[in-house]
């Protein structure tokens, strides 16, 4: 949480090449007050991590073009330290473990499974 | 030992004197020059007791006229001297075992030719059946004139000899047969390293002849580089080492070198060869490990492959069952809380969703079903309207994609399985979406081919193929690095579509145009007109 936000609602962008998928999430974490923001794939989030901060980031590994783990690379080389969140239809566990970050989420997944977690990891970043 | 007589069978090979009398008898019955030979010339007579070994002589006519115990025991009777000629045996045959004639023996050749003969073997039978092998050495006696008086023999029995030497000569068929045909490669090293052996199979696996490997340093002929290129010194060498510490090694994988420089795995165990409690050597078993490495580098690109599999069919399942499940779930939870025209978009991706699912299963099944050799039941059918239904329903989901339609003339009736032709189409028309801008046309084209044919091209302007990758393209899973970055995907539609054309009688096949673009055409057989 950066300093001047505001604890209940905290700011998740969420990476996923599925825009219908990216449209359920932005809709399930926006109800439950997130600020929300979405991008198509790993490089667009790295220009919307120009631009804002967020808590957390919800990550997909597989995506055309830069994927999780790349953008993960790109990210830790830029400076940024944001929690990351995988959320991953294959193998979400194994990377958690070797990128080393804070949690993973497989798909398919209960919406509130994601809030809980994001909404953990957020805070647990305070 | 005793000399026989014919008339004292009992008595005793202690006994001097009646050796004597039988002599003198012999003498007695076979006048002067049996006297010369056995009474009048002590120390021959002494040389044939001492011998040890069977022994006899004849006069000049062949006439047995002394012969030793062993002679006796060898023929198994006991001649009667003067009366036996040339050999003292009931039966003589050749080692062939054909008969051989008392008067052809060695001792008569001896006689008859006054000459010595030698190794001519022979098999002596006794009365009671009983056979030896026998190597004779008859050699002419002569008198101080060098007239022929007589000869002596003697029978070296060679039996125990021979079927000692015919056992190792088993032994060795043996040990030869099992080394020239066991797949696994021998290697015999001395004590210095230096090759005793080598059996075909090493030879196979080495590269080298035995002739040109034997005696060579075993390390600096087969064993002296890394597979890196860095030179392997003998003194870092395992097997070596063990030779020298008499250790076993057992299914050590290796690297060796062949005559022509390349490298081959084997898997190899050393074990010492021990004599008479000291090292002798070791004996190193190998097996080309190549084919195996070859399997296990297999294997591990199949696992590879079977991940990246897993990876990318679990995204193109998950993700839309992600969708589906979140949207219920944010709709049964919190619709009441949603925007209208959130409701409304969350109901849309749901739906839209579940038939994007719907289409990947059918595709997986459809590809298990042409996999398994199923033959699709071919109908005769219209393609204009297939083709409209399936534009239709893609248009449904992509409202924005410009698409024509363009029949070439007359278009005959096509032979074909309409459900898996409309999965086709979607598939195709689906893939020049994807790959092309999104205000880029698609133009699907239907032509006859001949009298045969009928040709559907579903051509788009996008990104394009290189040409090479035309085949490629068609194989399951497989995607271009173009691809890759461009659009998610499993590579699954192109693969499927090959399938299913073929299934029913038809082909497909991809052109890059050179100025840009795809088409992807596919054929069907026609219906003839009865």
């Amino acid at each position: 949480m950066k300093d001047g936000a505001d604890h209940s609602t905290p700011r998740v962008l969420v990476i996923d090449d599925d825009e219908a998928l990216l449209r359920m999430l932005r809709l399930s974490l926006a109800s439950e007050g997130f600020q929300v923001a979405t991008a198509e794939g790993g490089a667009s989030g790295l220009e919307k991590l120009r631009f804002d901060e967020f808590d957390v980031i919800v990550l997909d590994l597989q995506m055309p073009g830069m994927d999780g783990r790349s953008f993960h690379r790109e990210m830790v080389a830029r400076g940024y330290n944001t929690q990351i969140v995988i959320l991953s239809a294959y193998g979400a566990e194994k990377a958690r473990q070797e990128l080393g970050v804070a949690a993973a989420i497989a798909k398919p997944f209960d919406p509130d499974v994601l809030i809980e977690t994001v909404r953990d990891v957020a805070t647990a970043s305070d | 030992m005793a000399i026989a007589r014919r008339t004292d069978k009992t008595a005793g090979p202690t006994s001097v004197s009646p050796k004597r009398d039988a002599l003198r008898q012999a003498t007695a019955q076979n006048g002067e020059i049996a006297e010369a030979l056995g009474a009048s010339h002590p120390q021959y007579r002494s040389l044939i007791e001492a011998l040890g070994v069977a022994a006899y002589t004849t006069d000049a006519t062949g006439r047995i006229t002394v012969y030793n115990e062993a002679a006796a025991a060898l023929w198994g009777r006991r001649p009667e001297p003067g009366n036996d000629q040339w050999c003292g045996s009931w039966r003589l045959y050749r080692p062939d075992g054909t008969p051989m004639p008392h008067d052809e023996c060695p001792m008569a050749v001896t006689l008859k030719e006054n000459r010595p003969v030698r190794d001519v073997e022979i098999l002596v039978e006794r009365p009671d059946g009983a056979r030896s092998f026998v190597l004779p050495f008859p050699a002419p006696l002569r008198d101080a004139s060098g007239a022929l008086i007589g000869a002596v023999n003697v029978l070296i029995d060679i039996t125990e000899r021979k079927r000692a030497v015919a056992e190792a000569d088993a032994q060795r068929e043996l040990v030869n047969a099992i080394t020239d045909n066991m797949s696994v490669g021998l290697l015999l090293i001395d004590t210095d390293g230096r090759i005793q052996f080598m059996n075909p199979a090493a030879e196979k696996i080495t590269g080298y002849q035995f002739e040109d490997a034997q005696g060579k340093a075993k390390h600096e002929l087969l064993h002296y580089r890394h597979p890196d290129g860095r030179p392997f010194p003998r003194s870092e060498c395992p097997i070596e080492t063990a030779n020298d510490r008499s250790q076993r090694i057992i299914g050590q994988e290796d690297v060796f070198v062949r005559p022509d420089g390349t490298s081959y795995n084997v898997l190899c165990n050393v074990a010492p060869i021990v004599r008479e409690g000291a090292i002798a050597g070791a004996i190193l078993d190998l097996r080309d490990a190549t084919e195996e490495k070859k399997t296990e580098e297999a294997i591990r690109q199949s696992m590879a492959f079977k991940d990246q599999f897993m990876g990318l069919v679990s995204h193109e399942l998950r993700t839309p069952i992600a969708t589906i499940v979140g949207n219920a779930l944010l709709l049964l939870r919190r619709g009441e809380a949603l925007a209208a025209d959130d409701k409304q978009q969350s109901l849309l991706d749901l739906a839209d969703e579940s038939k994007k699912l719907q289409r990947i299963i059918e595709n997986l099944l459809l590809l298990a079903r042409v996999d398994v050799g199923e033959q699709l039941d071919a109908e005769p059918l219209l393609l204009r309207p297939l083709i409209a239904q399936a534009v239709d329903s893609f248009q449904r989901r992509e409202p924005q994609r410009s698409i024509s339609v363009m029949p070439e003339g007359e278009v005959p009736i096509a032979l074909g399985q309409a459900e898996s032709l409309l999965l086709v189409l979607d598939n195709l028309i689906s893939n020049a979406h994807k790959y092309s801008p999104p205000d880029a046309p698609i133009e699907i084209r239907i032509r006859a081919n001949g009298s045969e044919d009928v040709e559907v091209c579903v051509r788009d302007y996008g990104m394009g193929l290189d040409q090479d990758e035309t085949e490629a393209v068609f194989t399951p899973f497989y995607r271009s690095a173009k691809a890759k970055t461009h659009a998610k995907g499993i590579g699954l539609g192109l693969a499927v579509c090959k399938r299913v054309i073929e299934a029913q009688g038809g082909s497909i096949r991809a052109w890059a145009r050179p100025e840009g673009g795809c088409d992807f055409v596919f054929s069907l057989q026609q219906v003839r007109e009865s």
